[in-house]
């Protein structure tokens, strides 16, 4: 595709952050976010940041304000596209996955997203990826995945499986830095440079993405049927159908199961 | 005569050819299909459950979150459970949130916000085993998100949704006359 051959040539040089991956509040002039003080799996419809809540329908995104007498005024809502799928916030951002595009809203003073960019990606109207999408300082990783069984997860048939890195040091002009093929992408969980996919019935993977040029696969526990996980700083929870599973990855050279339950 | 009688053979040769290639033809989309499949169950809005209950098994699970040393995992249609993991080891089941039809939720300070196929919630858990509905906000998507909805899992056809008739809190199977809706490959 001319979109990827053009992206594709492009080369990118940047500096690995070595600080821990906290939720910060403030950009870089200083300007203050609304925090949050829950992490959410990278399926989330729903965030909420202090007193605001942002929730995605089939079609929208709609900010809510809470009040003091406990109702939820509505501030803001806006047709952003068709199929989406997936919430991420980040320091005053929003990544919103659909089955097609990846767009990315800046928070305003007012902490109403305001559309930076619509990132395809494909050109064919008959692939529809599920897409969960996460982010660090520098980069947005999203995951393209076909369904194994026709259509179990509501994700389109396709015949694409695979993490793409986009650097988002410019929101409004995301640039594919690579991808990266994988069996079943699903769920991921993002800490810094240490990212957990779940592969649904290939189980779950942990790359190191300090290059995303060269993303380096660390472990792969496998047999296991995974969707999502969430990345605490020195354990990531890990979801399936039926069973939940902990790791402990506060030593990266020594990441290790430490319980699971299952049905 | 015997012309008459060739133009009606012809006549009745023709129309048996008709018939024969119109019994060969695929009805499929005018015909009624009767299959097995699933009906969603409903529940009216009075009688919407928001309460604490005592922990239970972890069944059809969805979406989980992570607040301080709390893992809080949505149990589809039923509501959350949550979990005390700061024993990293050994969590421990505490308390089951029921909240009718719930599939999506997020937590910020001491409330959740918690939706289902018609309204979204907002609830006080300061005391997670007593939790309070604080407020009710209807019908915030503009095409009722229960229409989007279908049963997780499952392939073949279904019942469609229909948000007049209350808060979807399962699915049943259900010999299906003319079903709208399938799960399609």
């Amino acid at each position: 595709m001319k979109y990827t051959i053009a992206l594709l040539s492009l080369l990118f040089i940047w500096s690995c952050s070595d600080t821990v991956d906290d939720q910060n509040t403030t950009d870089v002039d200083g300007t203050t976010f609304p925090d949050v003080n829950a992490l959410s799996g990278s399926y989330a419809n729903m965030i909420a940041a202090e007193d605001y809540l942002y929730v995605i329908s089939d079609t929208e995104l709609i900010s809510f304000r809470q009040q003091e007498d406990n109702s939820l005024a509505e501030i803001d809502r806006q047709l952003l596209g068709q199929d989406l799928e997936s919430l991420h916030y980040r320091t005053g951002v929003l990544f919103i996955g659909s089955s097609q595009r990846m767009y990315i809203c800046q928070l305003n003073s007012e902490n109403i997203p305001v559309l930076q960019s619509r990132t395809l990606y494909t050109d064919f109207s008959d692939l529809r990826p599920c897409d969960p999408i996460v982010a660090n300082d520098e980069l947005a990783v999203v995951s393209l995945s076909s369904s194994t069984q026709v259509s179990e997860d509501g994700c389109g048939l396709t015949e694409v499986n695979e993490i793409r890195f986009y650097n988002i040091n410019d929101l409004t002009s995301p640039q594919l830095v690579n991808t990266h093929s994988m069996t079943n992408p699903k769920g991921m969980a993002l800490d810094n440079n240490l990212l957990f996919v779940c592969e649904k019935q290939a189980g779950l993977k942990v790359m190191n993405i300090a290059d995303p040029m060269n993303p380096i696969e660390l472990y792969h526990f496998e047999d296991i049927d995974k969707y999502d996980a969430i990345a605490t700083g020195t354990t990531a929870i890990v979801v399936g159908t039926s069973e939940i599973y902990e790791f402990d990855y506060s030593d990266p050279t020594d990441i290790h199961r430490i319980w699971s339950v299952k049905i | 005569m015997i012309q008459l009688s060739t133009i009606l053979l012809d006549k009745v040769f023709y129309s048996l050819i008709l018939l024969l290639l119109l019994s060969s033809c695929d009805y499929s989309e005018f015909e009624i299909v009767e299959t097995d499949g699933l009906a969603p169950v409903y529940i009216n809005r009075d009688n919407l459950k928001v309460e604490s209950e005592s922990p239970r098994e972890l069944g059809d699970l969805g979406k989980i979150v992570v607040i301080d040393s709390f893992l809080l995992v949505n149990e589809l249609y039923k509501g959350i459970h949550v979990i005390n993991n700061s024993n990293p080891g050994s969590p421990i089941g505490l308390v089951f949130w029921h909240i009718s039809g719930n599939i999506d939720f997020t937590v910020t300070g001491d409330l959740l916000y918690a939706d289902n196929s018609l309204d979204l919630y907002t609830i006080d858990i300061s005391d997670i085993y007593n939790i309070q509905l604080l407020n009710t906000t209807e019908n915030i998507y503009q095409t009722p998100q229960s229409e989007q909805y279908y049963p997780v899992g499952y392939l073949g056809y279904f019942e469609c949704v229909d948000s007049e008739k209350g808060i979807v809190v399962d699915w049943e199977e259900k010999f299906l006359i003319d079903p709208k809706c399938r799960t399609t490959p």
